[in-house]
């Protein structure tokens, strides 16, 4: 549509008659040195000394330098002067103290009234009209579709003292799905003032009065501009054309110089595009797969959906799926990311510089946010695979204000286990589905409601007498509220719950069934307030309630002799407040200062066992037991996190951004695995096991190329990690009533360089990136000391790493990715000597992790085709055929040894050992 | 799919992730042997269990590199006891197998603590080792041991009980007799060069055996210190050890938590571990340290219990087997053929007649009988030595209690 505009202006020159309508003689007169002024420059100067107002377009008025002085000249003699040799036409309305500048022909300043009946929306013309509505003050705001017309910001009449004015409202797509635009950079060039819109669209711009070219850039839409004439505060929202190429084809795209001006630093936004493009292990698009191909995030082995952010723990990430927290986000022991992919908008991850809002969690935090229903007519998608199957409705809630979105997936998996020459896993079964429902409804335009519901089960019965299953579930309510143009708020209240179950009938004697079970209740309450052009405050608190029950065994049947066991259950609070100051102390330096304080109490009814000081927490050195009531305070714990960053823009296109933060986590897993399996557990902290905490600087250089096509970033970080949870040799860590006896807090370290070159447009595009990270531990505690109290490398370190992800489009309806990944291998203990005992061979170990497996790498290749884009056909469908570790190479998932007839022999074992070829059709009503 | 049965009992025990689902598609293994595994390792090894009931027997050997393909080296010329924590002391003595040191057989007085006490050769700078002083368990006797075919298997499970309620860990040791024929029976012997009626027999043998796997029960978490029908050795029905006749002999040790914790480790460290699903291997020694030098890493767990055993005995019919049950064949492989040796009265010009033999002199091959068509005695029948001669795979000699 916008090309149409040009078009449109140059027919209505046309139509209407070849005469200007002169003006009165009460014309106000100007003075002043108008020379070597560019057109728009010399009608802002008119425009601050008259009520006159002046309408072009700017590329009309491109080749137009002033040369005029003028000494009380009025305005038409004025215009004429400057106009003397050029074709421009001018017309003045006298009534409305408007000035319209056309090429050839002047404009007719009155048009007949039934013209404006029949016009079409969204041009030009009816716009206009309404600025000469005779209410100005109290209007509507102004919608603003056309890149060509003046738009008025704020009552004339009401100019601010201090020359700014703000302007807040709302960007949205145009056409009938119409959604939000989230995360849009809104800003003006000059000065340099710009913000983003927030996740209902909103922004909010202080900029001096006057007129500006209002620049709006974004994911999926078409990079455009509005042209203002702002006055005093007032409302404008935006309908922005989605960009038609990106919806076809698969692009990488932030907000364009979010790399550079932005202030985050380590963190990165993948929307769903880029998530299904990249080629996966069974063709599906799995969200969790993609994040782990950023830089600084290590898979802790292939087929397995555990990640370790920079050197962290695979539980020191937060996971959240519309703000609730998910603690197992697998299907089929890591196989698949619980999360469907039809369902997803954008998934964000932060490295280091965590905002304040977030807490809980050393290493990282992975914000998933579900896309918004269809606001305007009913649709179902899909997709079938190899071993899933998927099926999202969606549609709006009655009165358009709002939307649904229902989005299920469900396994058929079963024959793959036939499949296996093994008749115990012949006799198996697994299946799993997930389900997640989203419903978002704008009360009036400063509320908004919104409401998630999550379920995911799994369930894997092996040999028909053993059972896991196990289950995440996940409510979130969301509520947004608008106090002022400056004060925002948002609350959410939200619960969680994981729980896995384990039965097994093989022995009678000892058939037993065993539950645990997490929930969590979470209440937060979020606040940003524009406090003035240079400082933006957000400010919150939150309150979470843990409630878990670490295990409870209980024989089944008759004849079972086992003893019914229950842990006792575990309660705490954990709470915090925080409060970030954006202070731009000059257009190109920023810091962002944040404070968050946490709050921990670990609650009775418990009963604690006290041991010996200065000795190794084990059953002999028990004392005794403490007794609490219910809702007292067993342990406690608090401290500051600080949450501190900066940005120095060194040119347009570069950057320099250093942060330091402090994160503490109160909730630890456990598991002697080093990948994320289904009966690990979480443990509360208490007067034994402390909370972990973490202190990471990093400092990064940023710089776009190619008009901001091009970004490349750098980072180095030095993080330290306090108390975390590390076991004792042999730990059990499942029904364990003193579980922190075989606990022993540890201490590590790891630091890095990040490299990544990312390129978000155009045919070809991805990102490579390097890393080199290392992640020690150290175990050496007064009482218990792990490698003689050394230093030595955790399981996640593997300090080289290249990932290249890419994506070709060969046409609109046919485009090829390809994944290269390398990486150094895990480390691994291996075996130093070997001895007999009793006839048997028998093995000694080395220092835990001193040796590394076999470097990794892998090539996937995925092609898409996508049907013919007619506008209506039933079904639009598209098929990817992929093909996994094209290479076929045998990357070593682990290695390990055995005795194999009194012979000791090592082992490399490799999951997914040939290339693997996938099909999937997907379609949309 | 090794990998892939291996892990059932993994995640039966809910250990595991359970990777092996997909291990059948396309998962794959291979040999990985890095040169880090030979470097030098030389560490006593002390291996044995201070017996209450009975001799103590205790091997005393050194650890070897992962790569080495020696024989661990023995420790000769040690002096060692049995201490307890009244001061007694019962000497052990060196046997005619190297290495090898014996008690008396002694009845040791329960309610006191055990240690074993080693000098290395002779003289006051002489390296002196000890181990942790352990209390003697009890071990009651079974209640029932079974020999059972079952789902395909045929399994030994044990059953017993401590009234007591003090045995609570148990660990057992199985050692395997079974009684096996060479596929063809041999009427024929290379004596001197010549072929002559056979002397010696080789057609009926005895292999024994001893599982390396730990196995180990607790009944801590029971209300009752029961066991029944605990699972000690299985194997498939199919196997050649129960063809003909198959002897197990059990014994049962009531074991201390620590020690019964030492041979979890021991058995993760030897037989589950490396994988990503795996626990970390443990750098594991056991209950010995070298007096004055605790750094010095020890290798091996004294403990100090009384001993019960029991034999068993199966044949296919004891076990239920139908008469015409297939067993697997060790000897599947085998061809035999004929060597062609003419009557020295044949007047054909050959170069060698009977009982002379090209085929069967150097003892690779073994002659069977006499290769005989329609009543011509033409030359020898007869295979490779491993699918004639027995006692390739075992021993002639019956076991004492066969």
């Amino acid at each position: 549509m916008p090309r149409l505009y040009p078009f449109l202006f140059l027919l209505l020159g046309l139509l209407v008659a070849n005469q200007a309508s002169w003006a009165q003689q009460t014309e106000p007169t100007i003075s002043g040195d108008f020379r070597n002024l560019r057109f728009e420059q010399f009608a802002q100067r008119v425009e601050a000394q008259t009520p006159y107002r002046f309408f072009f377009s700017p590329a009309a008025v491109d080749t137009v330098t002033v040369q005029v002085q003028a000494s009380n000249l009025a305005l038409i003699a004025l215009l004429k002067q400057v106009f003397v040799h050029s074709s421009l036409q001018f017309a003045i309305d006298e009534a409305t103290h408007r000035v319209f500048i056309t090429p050839e022909y002047p404009l007719q300043t009155q048009i007949a009234p039934d013209f404006f009946e029949q016009a079409p929306t969204g041009t030009m013309l009816p716009a206009a009209a309404a600025t000469t509505g005779p209410s100005r003050g109290n209007r509507l705001p102004a919608t603003g579709t056309s890149e060509f017309r003046v738009y008025d910001i704020g009552p004339r009449q009401v100019a601010p003292a201090s020359g700014r004015a703000t302007i807040t409202g709302t960007v949205r797509t145009a056409g009938t799905r119409s959604e939000p635009v989230v995360g849009a950079a809104v800003f003006i060039d000059s000065p340099n003032i710009g913000t983003a819109t927030d996740r209902q669209g909103n922004y909010s711009l202080t900029v001096p009065v006057g007129r500006h070219n209002l620049n709006i850039r974004g994911i999926g839409i078409r990079s455009t501009r509005r042209q203002l004439v702002v006055h005093a505060d007032g409302r404008f929202d935006l309908e922005v054309a989605t960009d038609a190429a990106a919806l076809q084809e698969v692009v990488v795209e932030g907000q364009k110089d979010r790399n550079v001006r932005g202030m985050q630093m380590g963190v990165q936004l993948l929307d769903i595009k880029t998530i299904k493009q990249v080629p996966t292990v069974f063709g599906e698009a799995d969200l969790l797969r993609v994040v782990m191909a950023l830089p600084g995030v290590k898979t802790v082995g292939e087929g397995s959906t555990g990640m370790s952010v920079r050197g962290g723990g695979t539980d020191q990430n937060l996971v959240l799926f519309n703000g609730a927290t998910i603690y197992n986000p697998a299907h089929l022991f890591g196989f698949f990311s619980a999360f469907n992919p039809d369902m997803v908008k954008s998934v964000e991850l932060y490295k280091s510089a965590i905002p304040a809002r977030y807490g809980g969690r050393l290493a990282s935090v992975l914000d998933i946010v579900s896309r918004e229903g269809d606001r305007k007519k009913f649709g179902a998608s899909g997709g079938i695979g190899l071993l899933t199957s998927r099926l999202t409705l969606e549609g709006p809630l009655p009165g358009a204000k709002g939307s649904f979105l229902i989005s299920g997936r469900t396994s058929y998996s079963d024959w793959l286990l036939q499949r296996v020459p093994s008749p115990t896993l012949r006799n198996s079964a697994a299946s799993f589905y997930d389900l997640s429902a989203y419903l978002t409804y704008d009360l009036n335009p400063k509320n908004s409601v919104s409401v998630t519901g999550y379920l995911s089960h799994d369930r894997f019965r092996l040999a028909s007498d053993t059972i896991y299953e196990y289950r995440n579930q996940a409510v979130s309510l969301n509520w947004k509220h608008t106090f002022s143009p400056k004060l925002a708020s948002a609350v959410l209240a939200t619960t969680s719950q994981y729980d896995f179950s384990l039965t097994t009938t093989r022995n009678q004697y000892s058939a037993s069934s065993f539950a645990y079970r997490l929930s969590q209740s979470a209440l937060q309450a979020d606040f940003s307030y524009l406090a003035t052009t240079k400082h933006t405050l957000e400010f919150g608190a939150s309150t979470l309630l843990y409630n878990t029950a670490p295990g409870d065994q209980q024989p089944l049947g008759d004849k079972s002799l086992l003893l019914p066991t229950t842990i006792q259950h575990e309660r705490a609070l954990e709470s915090g407040v925080y409060l970030t100051d954006r202070f731009d102390l000059s257009p190109r330096f920023s810091v962002q200062a944040g404070l968050r304080y946490s709050f921990y109490q670990a609650l009775g009814p418990r009963l604690v066992a006290d041991y010996l000081p200065g000795l190794s927490r084990s059953e002999n050195t028990k004392t005794g037991s403490s007794t609490y009531g219910s809702g007292q305070v067993l342990a406690h714990y608090a401290g500051p996190e600080w949450r501190i960053s900066t940005k120095l823009e060194l040119t347009a296109n570069s950057s320099v951004k250093a942060s330091y933060n402090r994160m503490r986590q109160y909730i630890h897993q456990l598991s002697n695995t080093t990948v994320v399996s289904p009966t690990d557990t979480w443990k509360l902290s208490d007067g034994y096991i402390r909370p972990q905490v973490g202190d990471q600087v990093s400092l990064g250089y940023y710089h776009n190329f190619k008009r901001n096509t091009i970004e490349f970033s750098a980072e180095v970080y030095y993080k330290k990690i306090h108390d975390f949870v590390d076991y004792k040799s042999g730990a059990v860590l499942l029904l364990n009533p003193h579980l922190e006896t075989d606990l022993v807090n540890a201490e590590g370290r790891a630091y890095g360089v990040e490299l990544l070159l990312r390129k978000n447009v155009g045919k070809i595009n991805g990102w490579l990136s390097y890393t080199y990270a290392r992640s020690l531990v150290q175990v050496n505690t007064a009482t218990d000391v792990v490698n003689g109290g050394n230093w030595y490398p955790s399981n996640y370190d593997k300090p080289h790493d290249v990932t290249l992800v890419g994506n070709y489009r060969f046409s609109r309806r046919f485009n090829i990715g390809l994944n290269f990944n390398y990486s150094t291998g895990r480390p691994i203990t291996l075996p130093l000597a070997k001895y007999y005992i009793d006839n048997a061979l028998r093995v000694y170990y080395s220092d835990r992790n001193m040796y590394r497996v076999p470097d990794y790498y892998r090539i996937d290749l995925a092609v898409n085709f996508e049907g013919n884009h007619k506008v209506k056909k039933l079904a639009h469908s598209s098929w990817t055929v992929a093909v996994y570790n094209l290479t076929g190479r045998h990357n070593p998932y682990s290695v390990y040894f055995q005795t194999v007839n009194g012979q000791l022999k090592g082992y490399q074992l490799s999951i997914f050992g040939t290339p693997i070829p996938t099909v999937t059709y997907n379609f949309r009503f | 799919m090794l990998r892939t049965s291996a892990r059932y009992w993994r995640w039966a025990n809910g250990l595991s992730a359970g990777t092996g689902l997909l291990l059948g598609l396309a998962g794959c293994i291979e040999s990985y042997m890095p040169d880090v595994v030979a470097a030098p390792a030389s560490y006593l090894v002390v291996d044995g269990f201070i017996n209450g009931n009975g001799r103590t027997r205790i091997l005393l050997s050194r650890s070897l590199s992962v790569g080495s393909a020696e024989a661990a080296p023995v420790v000769r010329g040690a002096t060692l006891f049995i201490a307890d924590t009244t001061g007694q002391r019962y000497s052990l003595r060196e046997t005619a197998v190297a290495g090898t040191y014996i008690s008396d057989s002694l009845q040791l007085p329960t309610g006191r603590r055990y240690q074993l006490q080693l000098t290395l050769g002779t003289g006051a700078s002489a390296p002196a080792y000890a181990s942790q002083l352990v209390p003697l368990k009890v071990t009651p006797d079974f209640d029932q041991l079974e020999l059972v075919h079952q789902d395909g298997q045929v399994r030994v499970l044990a059953s017993t009980h401590d009234p007591s309620g003090s045995a609570r860990f148990y660990r057992w040791r199985a050692s395997e007799t079974w009684e096996f024929n060479a596929p063809r029976r041999s009427e024929l012997e290379v004596i001197g060069g010549l072929v002559r009626p056979r002397v010696t027999p080789i057609y009926t043998c005895y292999r024994s055996e001893q599982p390396s796997g730990i196995v180990q029960a607790s009944t801590a978490s029971l209300r009752q210190d029961f066991l029944s029908q605990q699972r000690i050795l299985a194997f498939s029905d199919r196997a050649e050890r129960v063809k003909v006749r198959y002897s197990v002999l059990v014994t049962q040790i009531a074991e201390t938590a620590e020690e019964f914790a030492y041979y979890e480790l021991l058995r993760k460290n030897t037989e589950a571990v490396g994988t990503v699903n795996d626990p970390l291997p443990t750098q594991l020694t056991g209950n010995v340290h070298r007096v004055g030098d605790a750094t010095e890493p020890v290798l091996g767990f004294v403990g100090a219990h009384t001993v019960v055993q029991r034999r068993l005995f199966a044949t296919p019919a004891s076990l239920g087997l139908p008469k015409d049950w297939a067993f697997d064949d060790p000897y599947s492989s085998c061809a035999f053929g004929p060597e062609l040796v003419p009557d020295p009265n044949d007047k054909i010009s050959l170069r060698i007649y009977r009982p002379n033999t090209r085929v069967f002199k150097s003892g690779d091959n073994v002659p069977t009988q006499y290769y005989i068509v329609s009543g011509d005695t033409l030359g020898y029948e007869g295979g490779p030595r491993a699918c004639v001669d027995c006692r390739t795979r075992g021993t002639t000699v019956k076991p004492s209690f066969w």
